[in-house]
């Protein structure tokens, strides 16, 4: 009889065991690391803020005394009063690809808050999103907490090929998405 | 006989209910209040409010606008650095709850030609990163785990983007190193 109740205490407790054990590795793997959502947050905002923050006349006043970051784009720039962040717009509206402009100022500066953390930039029109940065695919769509800031940009130039006319082109808005690897 | 058995498989079952509640009670307020990062006092908003400090809070001695950091009104501001200086820079931090004592580290840097230089620093050079480092010889360019001297508890360590204008302007980081000393 003693044995019996022994077994039934020892099967309980090997139950109970099981249960919090489960219980321990559920919450330990989607809870203990959670992705730090201030910095990922004012990331998204500083990136934006900070190429909002500087002229092209500021960096590149011409292509003989350019920043190296607007190197490969600067014979295509065409209103140097815009801000490195409206720079992105205008050449969006002429067709070129910005991925280079991008990855120039981002990457090749390390403005990322060390390894952990990576972005994408989207530019949005009257027919949609088009993402500019970066070309290959990321796993943004794994991004446990995928933090989005937008800024509204538009903007004019002088279109000395033709006849000086002024072209206005916007208003876009541009997006960028940041997380934690 | 049977009687007898059923009667002890329910207190058993009753005994073992209890105390797998009262463990569940236990594992999950201990999970609350020490292991899970959520419930851990941070930094990270006291790093902000020092970013934004520097911006609006320095009056004359300011050297921080609009994501733009002058060099030479950085120098003047480091080269003579004092408690009032100091005060500026926390300001308003006294009145957040969970922590007492303060103390921070404020150096940028820029990556150029494959490496990182300091291009500035002020501040408590005692706090030191995990390389063992401080904010006046980190140049490792990673985001290191500050390590506060005694008797600070807590730490962290912010990187922003900034416009670094000295000759000319350039893309640049902000990195700001925050020790404190928790209220227990």
């Amino acid at each position: 009889m003693s044995n019996k109740k022994a077994y039934v205490f020892i099967l309980d407790a090997i139950m109970a065991l099981i249960i919090l054990t489960i219980g321990f590795l559920v919450i330990s793997s989607t809870y203990s690391n959670k992705p730090a959502l201030v910095t990922t947050r004012n990331m998204a905002e500083d990136l934006l803020n900070v190429m909002a923050a500087v002229k092209v006349s500021e960096i590149c006043p011409d292509c003989g005394n350019c920043a190296a970051e607007l190197n490969s784009i600067c014979g295509d720039i065409k209103n140097r009063d815009n801000t490195v962040l409206e720079l992105i717009g205008e050449q969006y509206s002429l067709g070129t690809d910005t991925g280079q402009l991008i990855n120039e100022i981002i990457m090749e500066n390390k403005l990322l808050p060390g390894d952990s953390y990576e972005f994408s930039l989207y530019i949005h029109d009257g027919n949609g999103e088009h993402k500019l940065y970066p070309g290959a695919n990321q796993d943004e769509d794994k991004a446990r907490i995928l933090i989005s800031s937008k800024k509204l940009v538009m903007g004019y130039y002088v279109d000395k090929d033709n006849d000086y006319k002024t072209e206005y082109w916007g208003p876009y808005l541009i997006e960028i998405r940041t997380w934690q690897k | 006989m049977k009687k007898g058995l059923a009667q002890i498989i329910s207190f058993s079952l009753i005994v073992g209910v209890v105390i797998f509640i009262i463990a569940l009670m236990v594992f999950f307020s201990a999970i609350k209040y020490t292991l899970l990062d959520t419930h851990k006092k941070t930094l990270d908003v006291q790093a902000e409010w020092v970013f934004d400090n520097l911006e609006n809070n320095l009056g004359e001695n300011g050297f921080f606008k609009n994501y733009r950091v002058n060099a030479s009104g950085f120098d003047t501001f480091a080269s003579d650095y004092d408690e009032e200086k100091e005060r500026l820079v926390l300001s308003g931090l006294e009145q957040m709850q969970d922590f007492k004592d303060m103390d921070f580290c404020i150096y940028i840097d820029k990556y150029e030609s494959g490496q990182w230089t300091i291009k500035e620093n002020f501040g408590n050079d005692t706090i030191t990163v995990s390389s063992g480092k401080s904010c006046y010889s980190n140049a490792d360019g990673e985001m290191p785990e500050p390590d506060c001297p005694y008797p600070f508890t807590h730490a962290v360590i912010v990187q922003k983007p900034i416009l670094y204008e000295d000759s000319s302007i350039e893309f640049a980081r902000m990195n700001i190193l925050i020790c404190a000393e928790a209220i227990k």
